[in-house]
């Protein structure tokens, strides 16, 4: 009888641990309670270092209602001193936790890109959210004006359009399809050069 | 557990487990950290040594079938060398566990659980490994040979399907830091091959007597591959630099698979494989620990004690403040326990032993193992 109670106590008191345990991180990562950018911009900076612009797609956006319309999205630009500043200070304002695991390009102003790139660069790599297979893009405009300006009218979901977009070197000869990995491998390398996708 | 004796692909299963999982955690990134672009000719260099030392280990294990290394010890120093063995590699066993446990805890918490303590994740392995060991050592062995083949799978997938994403003149210059460093100081990496300390323990355990050569080349041999393979592809995949400061480098490898636009992000399924693969690695050396606590301690069952080893190990595991003391435990410290304990003192406990038996044998005619004061 006391090791049956014994036995009880034990599952009770994991139960318990396990429960306070990871409650705390499903709640806070539920799908619902992140707000997902699907692109992110770099300009220099007015007041800071960098300018950040994140376009998150709105909740919902390919439900059946919105048949035949461009799905919304929500554009929030920040100036701090770096990726991880700014993400943090979206985080501030923006009622949802920003998450970059469904960022599909990384846009960088050809000024900023003439500056250099580097840092941005081995800190989105740095990032296990950010994937490896995002597209880097220098923007001939500044990237928030890029980013504002994408308007697909050919697909519903921007996400879509920017994951479809770069494939199109499969069938040009006037892009490429570069990658945050391939752009970083070639950063490091002593023998090859960095190149991005020019819009 | 003798009564339940293991066949020779459990056996190679159980051995191959701990390159497995060495591999998945930062065994690579070291080879790659130390030897350079030279890896891969490292890795062919330290195979053949390790199926060399492996042949060694076979023909010393020899002349005591049937008994494991604590046996051979009390037959050479008495009582007090196999309690000093014991001692030893009980040390290494738990040693083993809490640091692969508490690394790839962190690793699981950085990727997918930044909220929740990575004590939490440790406790949930622990409670696996308890439970599979009240279980029983057969399920934890045919288990871990059921899904051996898939992490071996997974490491070869890697492997080809980033094929594409290669950069093959990262292996030149060919010899990388100098020659020196590949074939002299490069021998470090032999503890690659730390799966070698089950193989002291085997003999008792085996269906067959003589699998034991066997067992030791086929085991060998698949590490080395598999060492090969898992190297090739950061080595060709990432520069240097990037590999050594990854905390998962083959789950960054994972990372950059995707075939067309349906089957991406193939990187959870490869770590749901290692999680598996990881708690049969973490039970089998939790096994080990308490065979070896119980033969020291001439205790009749092991069941009782395994969750005050599992406590023990939590303990251990909570014990490095941060990722830069778990990264050098892993990599400075296990380097030198599984040089110093696998292929130094335990060789050389099997040399000598082996001189006793012949002397004995010189001197009295034919030496019966049974008589030796085991």
């Amino acid at each position: 009888m006391i090791k049956h109670l014994y036995k009880y106590f034990v599952i009770i008191i994991l139960a318990i641990m396990f429960a306070y345990c990871f409650v705390g991180a499903h709640s806070a990562q539920s799908v619902d309670d992140l707000a997902y950018a699907v692109a992110i911009g770099f300009d220099v900076g007015d007041t800071e270092r960098i300018k950040v612009t994140f376009q998150f797609t709105m909740p919902n956006s390919s439900g059946e209602n919105n048949a035949g319309e461009t799905a919304p999205s929500v554009i929030d630009s920040v100036e701090a001193a770096c990726i991880e500043s700014a993400v943090n200070l979206i985080n501030t304002f923006v009622s949802k936790e920003v998450n970059l695991a469904h960022c599909k390009v990384i846009v960088f102003s050809e000024e900023m890109a003439r500056q250099g790139i580097s840092k941005e660069i081995y800190s989105l790599m740095n990032k296990v959210e950010v994937r490896p297979d995002s597209n880097i893009i220098i923007s001939t405009t500044t990237a928030e004006e890029y980013i504002r300006s994408v308007k697909p009218s050919l697909e519903n979901l921007v996400a879509k359009f920017y994951e479809i977009l770069p494939r199109s070197s499969e069938y040009t000869g006037y892009t490429s399809n570069i990658h945050l990995i391939d752009f970083f491998n070639n950063l490091e390398s002593m023998s090859q050069e960095p190149i991005a996708i020019l819009r | 557990m003798t009564d339940k004796k293991i066949g020779n692909f459990e056996a190679i299963a159980l051995i191959l487990t701990v390159i497995v999982n060495h591999v998945v955690l930062n065994l690579p990134k070291n080879i790659i950290a130390s030897t350079s672009s030279a890896s891969i000719i490292n890795v062919l260099f330290i195979s053949i040594v390790a199926v060399l030392i492996g042949y060694l280990i076979c023909k010393l294990l020899e002349k005591f079938p049937r008994l494991d290394i604590l046996d051979i010890a009390s037959f050479l120093g008495g009582k007090w060398l196999k309690i000093v063995t014991g001692v030893l590699f009980l040390g290494y066993f738990l040693f083993t566990v809490s640091v692969i446990l508490r690394s790839f805890s962190e690793g699981l918490k950085i990727i997918f659980f930044p909220r929740s303590p990575v004590a939490a994740i440790m406790i949930l392995f622990l409670l696996a490994v308890v439970i599979t060991n009240k279980i029983g050592f057969q399920a934890i062995i045919r288990s871990n040979l059921f899904m051996m083949p898939i992490f071996l799978f997974s490491i070869l997938f890697i492997f080809f399907a980033n094929i594409g994403n290669f950069t093959i003149q990262r292996m030149l210059p060919l010899f990388g830091n100098g020659t020196f460093t590949t074939f002299f100081s490069g021998l470090s990496n032999l503890f690659a091959f730390g799966g070698f300390a089950y193989l002291y323990f085997l003999p008792p355990y085996l269906k067959e007597d003589k699998g034991l050569k066997k067992i030791t080349f086929i085991s060998t041999i698949t590490s080395g591959i598999c060492l090969l393979f898992s190297v090739a592809t950061l080595l060709f995949l990432s520069p240097n630099s990037v590999i050594t400061e990854e905390i998962f480098p083959l789950y960054l490898a994972s990372r950059n698979i995707q075939f067309g636009r349906f089957f991406q992000r193939l990187d959870a399924v490869f770590l749901l494989f290692w999680i598996i693969s990881l708690t049969a690695y973490l039970s089998i050396s939790f096994a080990f620990a308490t065979r070896v606590f119980q033969k020291l301690l001439n205790f009749e069952y092991t069941k009782w004690y395994a969750s005050l080893f599992a406590l023990l190990i939590f303990g251990f595991a909570m014990i490095p403040e941060n990722m830069y003391q778990i990264t050098f435990i892993e990599g400075t410290i296990y380097q030198y326990v599984v040089l110093i304990l696998i292929f130094g003192l335990s060789l050389a406990l099997l040399i000598f032993a082996n001189i006793k038996y012949y002397l004995l044998e010189k001197k009295k005619g034919a030496v019966s193992i049974d008589k030796a004061p085991v």
